[in-house]
């Protein structure tokens, strides 16, 4: 009696986690990890060295996964609310980071392109930098919500317009910053071994988390998402309530646009960032979340980001060309939107099931 | 049906539709709370006989409803609500209309003659283009479901699937939803305050649930129906307005809900209850509205309230 239930329980907690969406990107990262294991466990590898400065630093592909993955982390966030609340997706995230950054650069800069000194202090540039982006969101969020245009195709606008705004600021120049604390954000703070954006993406997950908690932000976004009509009959304000997640990814859009020019002090505006609308759509949905819209898991998308970001670290090690990338992304996206089709679920539950009675069954004889 | 069973298909036809089994069907099995009642061939089970298998109660039960409930005096309440000119952008042509502390009233109509909009008018949902209105004898103005909830007003809309329930969230987010949007986007109710009014609503309404967490959408029609109720219930309003709280949920739900409606009213709640189902008004209304093509046509009240007079007013009073 005792064995039968003690296994039940193991079973349900099995189940528990399967049909828990954070499942997803925790599989996914273990294949990847068990992947790279076997090949090359040296993948692994984290070595204290020393930068150009003197400063301890460590490096390894697994700090620049963590390095590189939290711009698309941070995007993640926003991505994940707007494809709850909204039921489509931003693709004019990359875009509007080149103009956040080039905004960073244009306050940072002023008329001069080259300046000796800074010519605003660099919160100010970011504080700029964010009403921008913020205000770009505006303009997504209020083609979606007030005039009720599907999400993709409200975005591309700015997605075909965004780069070109974004080399106008500066007047089609390319801004230096000559600045050693404005490298800070996108590299090391001297003395802290982990890579900054890493500590930036930490913050943000923070924030967002006291926000869902300290607010009805999840309840509200996933009510829209899921029955805009119910929402409206229970005193909700759906139009605001999207208006309000694109405003959130234009935030998310400026730090992660900062981060991004920290790391070159400068910005190039036809690659930076590019196809990072594509990662950040991926890591939403590598978290488990639904891209038609409803309940969502911010843990799951931020977690779904640095595991795009392991597979493309893996890719290139693998050297694949970058040219080819975005082919071998496609398989996965194939794979997980297979997999988290409600039909294949089921089927996988089903299974699972079957699998753990058969377990009980033989226990039992 | 009747077609393809001379053709020799055989059917399996499910239904709450009482008249479309002694239509069409020859053997009748009846199910009650995923139990098998029994098997009956449809010559030995006279109509108030299936019913009352279907409720697994005596049949009085049913009819004693009405007379369960304490007449109702009108005169004696104040005015609750109050609209005048009252008019929509769906088209009804404006309405005055009243409810006083613990009455319930009814709106009643054919299909599409606008009762639905009415209510819809009063509680904001539609967008509302003139009229003035009194709560409590006070004016307000009352263009969007928020401003109706801050007034005490809750609606249980008609189409439970488009306009009641948010299907992936739980029970629980169900039933807090529009306590929690009426107490503010700021101040979020802890996780346990949510699961201990669920817990309570569950409980009273005898919501037949796993748990808690249980998505809406995985439980029967009137399960949902009483998890809606509860949301509103929850709110604790002073006027209750449900449209259609009874339609495609089983028979042994449609009751309860109609003596839960007698019961807070006697409570002092003012109730509006809309049914397609006259006879269900006439058990739990003591005054009801009359529309006829988006026009209130008529209201009825006392020793008027027979199946007769609401025909012929819906008829437009040709006999």
């Amino acid at each position: 009696m005792s064995s039968g239930n003690n296994n039940a329980g193991t079973g349900s907690f099995l189940s528990g986690i399967l049909r828990n969406q954070i499942f997803i990107p925790i599989a996914a990262l273990l294949i990847l990890a068990v992947f790279n294991f076997i090949v090359d466990p040296s993948f692994f590898k984290i070595t204290l060295g020393h930068n150009s400065n003197g400063d301890p630093v460590l490096s390894g592909q697994l700090i620049s996964i963590i390095d590189y993955g939290s711009e698309l982390a941070i995007l993640a966030i926003g991505m994940t609310l707007v494809t709850a609340a909204s039921r489509g997706q931003d693709i004019s995230v990359g875009a509007v980071i080149a103009i956040s950054g080039s905004v960073v650069l244009r306050v940072l800069c002023g008329t001069n392109s080259r300046p000796d000194e800074l010519q605003a202090p660099i919160i100010v540039a970011f504080l700029i930098s964010c009403l921008v982006a913020m205000a770009f969101g505006a303009f997504n969020g209020a083609l979606v919500s007030i005039f009720k245009i599907q999400p993709m195709v409200a975005t591309l606008i700015l997605f075909t317009a965004g780069r070109s705004i974004a080399a106008w600021i500066n007047n089609n120049e390319l801004p230096v910053v000559n600045d050693e604390t404005f490298t800070y954000f996108g590299s090391y703070i001297p003395g802290i071994p982990i890579p900054t954006p890493f500590f930036i993406a930490i913050a943000c997950f923070i924030i967002t988390w006291l926000a869902l908690k300290f607010t009805n932000l999840g309840l509200y976004v996933q009510s829209v998402g899921i029955n805009e009509k119910t929402s409206r009959l229970n005193g909700l304000n759906p139009a605001l309530i999207k208006f309000v997640t694109y405003i959130i990814l234009g935030l998310c859009v400026a730090v992660a646009g900062f981060i991004k020019v920290s790391r070159l002090s400068t910005i190039n505006y036809s690659v930076v960032a590019k196809d990072i609308e594509m990662d950040a759509i991926l890591a939403v949905a590598l978290g488990g979340n639904s891209l038609s819209g409803g309940k969502f898991n911010i843990s799951a998308s931020i977690l779904g980001a640095y595991v795009i970001q392991f597979l493309t670290t893996t890719l290139y090690k693998f050297q694949v060309q970058s040219d080819a990338l975005p082919a071998y992304k496609a398989v996965v996206v194939i794979a997980l939107v297979i997999l988290s089709a409600p039909v294949v679920r089921e089927k996988i539950t089903a299974a699972f099931r079957k699998l753990r009675s058969s377990a009980n069954a033989e226990s039992q004889s | 049906m009747r077609d393809l069973k001379s053709r020799g298909v055989g059917i399996i036809f499910v239904t709450h539709f009482l008249d479309q089994v002694y239509e069409v069907c020859d053997r009748i099995t009846v199910l009650r709370d995923g139990q098998l009642v029994g098997e009956y061939e449809i010559e030995s089970l006279p109509r108030v006989q299936l019913v009352s298998k279907m409720l697994g109660k005596e049949l009085d039960d049913m009819a004693d409803i009405k007379n369960d409930a304490p007449e109702f005096k009108a005169a004696d309440n104040e005015v609750v609500y109050e609209a005048e000119e009252l008019c929509s952008s769906e088209g009804i042509k404006p309405f005055d209309f009243s409810i006083r502390k613990g009455e319930v009233n009814g709106f009643t109509g054919l299909l599409g003659s606008g009762r639905s909009e009415c209510v819809r008018a009063i509680f904001g949902a539609d967008k509302v283009t003139g009229g003035t209105v009194k709560v409590e004898g006070r004016t307000v103005k009352i263009n969007k479901p928020i401003d109706a909830m801050k007034n005490g007003i809750a609606y249980l809309p008609e189409d439970r699937k488009r306009d009641g329930i948010i299907g992936d969230l739980s029970v629980r987010d169900n039933i807090i939803l529009a306590l929690q949007v009426k107490k503010g986007f700021f101040k979020p109710f802890s996780k346990a305050e949510a699961i201990k009014f669920a817990e309570e609503y569950i409980k009273l309404l005898d919501i037949k649930t796993a748990s808690v967490d249980t998505p809406i959408k995985s439980l029967s029609g009137g399960n949902q129906q009483k998890v809606i109720l509860g949301r509103w219930l929850l709110t604790h309003p002073k006027y209750l307005i449900l449209d259609e709280p009874t339609r495609g949920i089983d028979v042994g739900t449609k009751v309860d809900i109609q003596k839960l409606v007698l019961k807070l009213a006697s409570e002092g709640m003012s109730i509006t209850f809309i049914s397609s189902e006259t006879d269900e008004m006439l058990r739990t209304c003591s005054r009801l509205l009359v529309m006829r093509d988006r026009k209130l046509v008529g209201v009825l009240e006392g020793s008027e309230l027979t199946q007769n007079t609401i025909m012929n007013t819906i008829a437009g009073g040709e006999q």
